[in-house]
């Protein structure tokens, strides 16, 4: 996939198409408040892919529900930030204003093709609701257009399909469906959340590809929230790195892997295998993911870093470490200068 | 991508339905004898030779007739006839069939004005006998009045008490329970506790006590207003706690919020993408709780407070069969409008299971699931 460079060297603007600034997502239970969203900031911009990178539980998802205020509240509340899209903030917007823009401005495809469609309604009917809704189309026209998307997202057959039920398809070809459905009005925005982790590893590149394809078409910008480094180096623009709720490391893709700022970047891909390296074992950032309801005080990866030193008892920011470069740790510019290994060490056999 | 894929014609889901509906014969039967139940109930003033509060008093406790192709002198006659009885023994009711009195059974007859439907005047009926004479073919009760006749007029009520009665009570409970699993919060306690309160009172006294709060005498068609209503005031609650939890499930399913994401108001959420998918549930619980409505008229009429005489209802019907002696001496007083409740409940029965198995989505075929 061609990246064009001039993107991710561009200090952070405020006319981004999406701006999202300190976002503070916060579940209030009656034993505890979890902080699973806690001050992320990022941007996109048309035509470009910002990957949101974490393992399970560290508020990616709750980051893209929350853009949409998708959130279950209660308990769930977005208590801090801004959310600009277009100029306009959307945590102050109305629910009514709100549907205006779910599914026309900003839509989002989910992870399991399986049961994010409604089993009782034919794939068709799912996306000619959407185009009624939003489009204002007739029913008619509707099944047009709905034929024309499931043809484009490389449903065969499209015209006999358009009457299928989810069940009788395979989950490539939901996932196809769901593709449709999301981009049946030309969204500005799509949110992307790990579409392609419950596909079979064939379907998974076709499907990276056909968002590629749609989003060059039709010029959007894509949220790919994803655990997976492979997708990520292929087809990102910018990388946001989220631990714990927060976002510790922001860069270019290239910046990412290659000089990454942040020990556990460092430590994440430390930790995949590499081809033709023969190892006992695979190294791993030692330790688990801290419970969001007693998050560690200071630099939440403290505990798990192999470069700890006192400092990190107190919050560090996330700050420009070089240029667009942002990590949050007080010893990225060690890192950076490469006076410091923050890998974690081999795992002795 | 873009490979010839084999594609299977789609199958709606009423083929696959019909498909798996023709595995269980018994649900089919009980479908069918139910489309007759109703047909009959809908026609019962052309098929009831009398109307139902029609006496005779002098042929009280008349057993059934039986029907005779062969006359007297041995003779073959294609238009079967009943054969005239008299009462012999007054004390024990007692009949004696008259061998000679032939009445044959004539088809679309002369009788009372009816209403077909209530719309359509006529005065035909699908059989009857040359007055004076008079046929009973499932024989009368202590006022001589044709069993065949009241049957079929209280099919009217015994077989629309539980049609009206789930139409009243599963959008009570669809729409309380849907709200209540959706919305959560106040709205799901509120809601939920009262549904407790209505389930935790006993509903044979619930039924009678909420009957006392209507004047016994009312016009008959009030009257069974008043039952339905009573019915489905306390099926709702049941079905509401179901629904909520399946919507509860639901509300953190994936498709739920696919369908908020696109843009969908929570109404339409509720009405278009939840409640849809709870379907297969109700129709099968509609269908099994019909037989509930069904015997909980039965049991108000057989209590009296019911429907009233001279008004037909196989409750009150059953309630002229309450003595021993009616058992023994007219067994036909019990066994008909027994076995007419007997029939209906199990062929109720017997569709609902062959529906659930038929809408059960774990059985669909045809896709890769």
């Amino acid at each position: 996939m061609d990246r064009p460079s001039f993107i991710v060297d561009r200090p952070s603007s405020a006319d981004a198409l999406l701006r999202v600034e300190d976002l503070k997502t916060y579940f209030y239970t009656d034993t505890a408040v979890i902080k699973a969203v806690d001050g992320v900031s990022f941007e996109v911009n048309a035509g470009e892919t910002l990957a949101v990178v974490g393992e399970s539980g560290s508020g990616k998802s709750v980051t893209a529900l929350s853009i949409l205020k998708l959130v279950a509240s209660p308990p769930g509340r977005i208590v801090g930030g801004r959310i600009l899209f277009k100029g306009r903030d959307l945590v102050n917007l109305s629910n009514a204003e709100m549907r205006a823009i779910r599914g026309k401005e900003i839509s989002m495809i989910f992870q399991e093709p399986m049961t994010a469609l409604n089993p009782v309604y034919t794939c068709g009917e799912q996306i000619i609701e959407t185009l009624v809704l939003h489009e204002h189309l007739t029913r008619r026209d509707a099944k047009t257009r709905a034929i024309e998307m499931l043809d484009r997202v490389g449903i065969p057959a499209a015209r006999q399909r358009v009457d299928e039920y989810p069940h009788q398809m395979s989950g490539g070809m939901r996932q196809r469906v769901m593709i449709a459905m999301a981009l049946a009005c030309k969204p500005a925005v799509v949110i992307a959340d790990e579409p392609t982790t419950a596909l079979d590893v064939t379907i998974q590149a076709q499907i990276l590809e056909l968002l590629g394809e749609l989003q060059r078409e039709l010029g959007m910008a894509v949220i790919l929230i994803t655990h997976d480094l492979g997708v990520v180096a292929e087809t990102a623009d910018r990388v946001a790195v989220m631990y714990a709720g927060q976002v510790v490391e922001y860069s270019n893709v290239l910046d990412t892997f290659t000089k990454p700022m942040h020990p556990y970047t460092a430590g994440l891909q430390a930790s995949l295998p590499k081809l033709g390296e023969v190892v006992d074992r695979l190294r791993v950032i030692p330790g688990t993911v801290p419970n969001p309801a007693r998050f560690p005080v200071g630099c939440r990866f403290h505990p798990r870093c192999p470069v700890m030193v006192e400092q990190c008892l107190q919050d560090p920011a996330l700050e420009s470490i070089d240029g667009a470069h942002l990590s949050r740790c007080w010893r990225a510019r060690e890192i950076a200068a490469r006076t410091l290994d923050p890998a974690p060490p081999p795992v002795k056999a | 991508m873009t490979d010839p894929v084999e594609v299977v014609a789609p199958q709606s889901p009423g083929v696959v339905f019909w498909t798996q509906m023709k595995k269980s014969p018994l649900a089919i039967a009980g479908g069918v004898l139910l489309g007759l139940f109703y047909l009959l109930a809908m026609l019962a003033p052309f098929v009831a030779p009398y109307p139902q509060e029609e006496m005779d008093r002098t042929k009280y406790f008349h057993p059934p007739q039986g029907l005779h192709w062969i006359r007297a002198d041995g003779s073959f006659s294609l238009r079967p006839y009943v054969r005239e009885e008299r009462l012999v023994d007054v004390g024990s009711f007692e009949y004696q069939e008259d061998p000679v009195r032939e009445l044959p059974l004539r088809f679309f007859v002369r009788g009372e004005p009816i209403y077909i439907l209530g719309v359509l005047p006529t005065s035909l009926h699908l059989y009857g006998v040359d007055p004076p004479g008079r046929v009973f073919l499932l024989g009368s009760d202590s006022f001589g009045r044709d069993v065949v006749s009241r049957l079929l007029y209280g099919s009217q009520i015994s077989l629309t008490v539980g049609v009206v009665g789930i139409i009243i009570s599963f959008t009570l409970g669809l729409l309380l329970g849907g709200i209540a699993g959706y919305f959560g919060g106040f709205a799901d306690t509120v809601i939920m506790r009262i549904t407790e309160l209505l389930l935790s009172v006993p509903s044979l006294y619930l039924i009678i006590a909420l009957r006392a709060v209507f004047p016994v005498d009312l016009p008959s068609r009030q009257i069974y207003l008043g039952i339905v209503a009573i019915l489905a005031f306390i099926g709702w609650a049941g079905l509401a706690r179901v629904i909520r939890g399946l919507v509860l499930s639901m509300r953190k399913s994936d498709f739920v919020t696919a369908a908020e994401a696109l843009g969908f108001s929570r109404l339409r959420v509720i009405a278009r993408h939840v409640l849809p998918n709870t379907m297969s549930y109700v129709i099968v619980a509609a269908t099994l709780s019909i037989p509930g409505y069904i015997l909980g008229e039965v049991v108000l009429s057989f209590l009296g407070v019911g429907v009233q005489e001279p008004s037909a209802s196989w409750g009150n019907m059953l309630n002229q069969a309450r003595s021993i002696r009616a058992l023994t001496t007219f067994p036909w007083l019990l066994l008909v409008p027994g076995t007419a409740i007997f029939l209906t409940v199990m062929a109720f029965n017997f569709l609902g299971d062959g529906l659930r198995d038929a809408l059960d989505p774990r059985r669909v075929s045809g896709g890769k699931a």
